[in-house]
């Protein structure tokens, strides 16, 4: 890294800090600390919500994965917008007129105290865990690719959040999430002009993206239904409704960010401008991905993107036959670009015959380059192993430190730090109101002052943030159970929604009812996770039918006459 | 509303532009459909 980049990136830090420790506030309410007062805009509450969901884990893995697998995976956010309008008319106006601090709090308006406690505590070990991977993700992959200490980076990510986020609360939050998310759409537009730039002259970027869709990279719609296929239309609009139904709607770090809107209109625009705007923000940086693999066509690329596992190969006894294969994928690659040339000249002139023999020998290249690729990866394997064999989350900031300017690294070095930061600090801040709001408060000592409250919040995120710490900590030792870690949130969220449907539309469901569906729901989850081949974006439907048709048939016909008014018709 | 009488003030829930909220509802829906033609189409051109 250049002094540039270092400045660039330093300087984004520093100012997220103190934009956020001055435009926190001092607020001596509970209501101010937690929900910034309930006077955030929309613009400031879509800029918030997306910047909690857009993780650095987000950032660097989304264009790996268009490298390694295509843009299928946008199919993933279908769901997001019809949810984000489902909610604005259902769950926005019931929590703002309830005037709710957490959305666990609704459920014992609506239910009973066994309900709340059990979502709240969902949310909690999901999301507590959640935090830790948020986190360590990008920390490991930044410290693999620049060779720093992994939990310096982790500490560091920690130390800066905690910041601010103990000290202004909500408002901090909200306000520098607005502007970290800036700062990555900003990251993301000169990585994309930059990678475009970077194509060979004799190429134009529009023929090197054909070279990607001859490869199948541009596959965004896959319209074939299929349970165990990850990313289909199907599982997109079906699955992924459900999904963003439970996290937006029941997930505090999202209900957080509209619940602090200073009325129903602000964050009902708020959680409608996300809607408009999800789908084209991951469009783009899959397309990033799909640009890096266009560039590769045209340039060789190394064999394996962790340069760790690649340098410790080659110090093993096997170095010499993995820099043997590292040669041959090497000039496969030179090979397989001139191929590409010779299409892109075929394609231009015309001559269909040409076309397709040009497209033939580019696909036996391509077959060469991947079999001494998947040679090179066995050897790793063989090595060590247990290491984990994918690089896809290292192909976008192995590119990014290689390839791109100075200047241009430090920006979007920034802006993976400010996409782990604003991922983490909203989560630290729900996990602290949900540790007051529906614990502390609720059982521990319901009376106290404001400024009471105010410390023991300021207290649980410093708490939440060290056992962030502690279990990125356990997650250095344990890697391949990353992946693993990551479903564990589609194993809760089925439920979680389930719950809260039964809570907005089953009008004579009871506590008990809706306490003894969700568990076995959760329960019918946790047996599709284990004995069934189902991909996980449908276990959040199993989990959310189960739970409200259950809920449905044990509850009587009589009605909870007391409950009525916290439905949302 | 509620037991503690929390009813939103007037005009607390008032769509935006003078518009009505069904009109957003609908522009958000189509936006996401017209997404989904865009990328069927590019995936087809570029197979």
């Amino acid at each position: 890294m250049s002094g540039l980049d270092w400045a660039v990136l330093v300087g984004a830090l520093a100012f997220f800090v103190v934009y956020g420790v001055l435009r926190g506030g001092r607020d001596k309410s509970v209501e101010g600390y937690l929900l910034a007062g309930r006077k955030m805009r929309w613009g400031t509450i879509t800029l918030s919500i997306m910047a909690t969901q857009a993780s650095a884990i987000t950032f660097l893995s989304t264009p790996g994965q268009a490298y390694a697998d295509g843009m299928r995976f946008v199919q993933f956010y279908f769901g997001l917008p019809l949810a984000m309008v489902v909610l604005s008319i259902s769950a926005v106006p019931l929590y703002h007129r309830l005037k709710v601090y957490t959305a666990y709090e609704y459920l014992e308006r609506r239910f009973d105290a066994k309900t709340r406690t059990l979502a709240a505590s969902l949310f909690l070990v999901q999301r507590g865990l959640a935090v830790g991977l948020t986190i360590y993700a990008p920390s490991l992959i930044l410290s693999v690719i620049l060779g720093w200490d992994v939990r310096l980076v982790t500490a560091l990510i920690a130390g800066l959040v905690v910041i601010y986020t103990t000290t202004g609360g909500t408002r901090a939050v909200s306000r520098t999430q607005a502007i970290q998310m800036l700062v990555i759409w900003f990251g993301m537009a000169a990585a994309l002009a930059t990678v475009a730039a970077l194509i060979p002259a004799d190429v134009s970027f529009f023929d090197a993206v054909r070279l990607a869709g001859d490869a199948g990279r541009l596959n965004a719609i896959d319209t074939h239904f299929d349970l165990t296929n990850r990313y289909n239309l199907w599982s997109g609009l079906i699955g992924g409704t459900f999904l963003a139904l439970s996290y937006f709607g029941a997930d505090q770090s999202q209900v957080q960010r509209y619940l602090s809107g200073r009325s129903i209109t602000e964050s009902r625009m708020g959680l409608l401008a996300n809607g408009l705007f999800k789908v084209p923000m991951q469009f783009v940086i899959l397309f990033i991905g799909v640009s890096v693999f266009a560039f590769y066509q045209l340039t060789p690329p190394p064999l394996f993107f962790n340069p760790v596992e690649s340098a410790r190969v080659r110090a093993s006894a096997n170095g010499e036959r993995f820099a043997a294969i590292e040669t041959r994928h090497a000039q496969a690659a030179d090979e397989q670009a001139r191929r590409a040339r010779t299409l892109v000249r075929a394609r231009h002139s015309g001559d269909v015959a040409a076309e397709a023999g040009a497209r033939q020998a580019l696909d036996q290249a391509r077959t060469e380059t991947a079999r001494l690729r998947q040679e090179g990866v066995d050897l790793i394997a063989a090595t060590r192993p247990g290491v984990p064999t994918s690089d896809t989350n290292y192909v976008f900031l192995w590119f990014v430190v290689h390839r791109l300017p100075a200047g241009i690294v430090g920006l979007v070095l920034a802006a993976v730090f400010a996409a782990s930061m604003s991922s983490s600090s909203a989560e630290l801040n729900a996990l602290a109101s949900t540790t007051v709001v529906d614990v502390y408060r609720r059982f521990i000592r319901p009376v106290a002052d404001e400024r009471h409250y105010i410390r023991v919040s300021r207290l649980a995120t410093v708490m939440w943030t060290g056992f962030a710490l502690l279990f990125a900590e356990w997650l250095s030792r344990l890697g391949s159970l990353v992946e693993a870690v990551n479903i564990l949130g589609s194993l809760f969220y089925g439920t979680i929604l389930g719950i809260f449907l039964a809570a907005f539309y089953l009008r004579r469901a009871t506590g008990t009812a809706v306490f003894v569906s969700a568990t076995v729901g959760e329960a019918t989850v946790i047996a599709c996770y284990a004995f069934t081949p189902v991909s996980f974006l449908w276990y959040n439907v199993v989990g959310c039918v189960v739970v409200v048709l259950l809920a449905w048939v044990l509850s009587g016909r009589r009605a909870a006459a007391r409950q009525v008014s916290a439905t949302p018709f | 509303m509620d037991e503690r009488g929390g009813v939103a003030p007037r005009g607390d829930d008032a769509p935006p532009f003078g518009r009505s909220w069904t009109l957003l509802y609908v522009i958000v829906v189509v936006n996401l459909a017209l997404w989904i033609a865009a990328l069927a189409v590019f995936t087809g051109a570029y197979r």
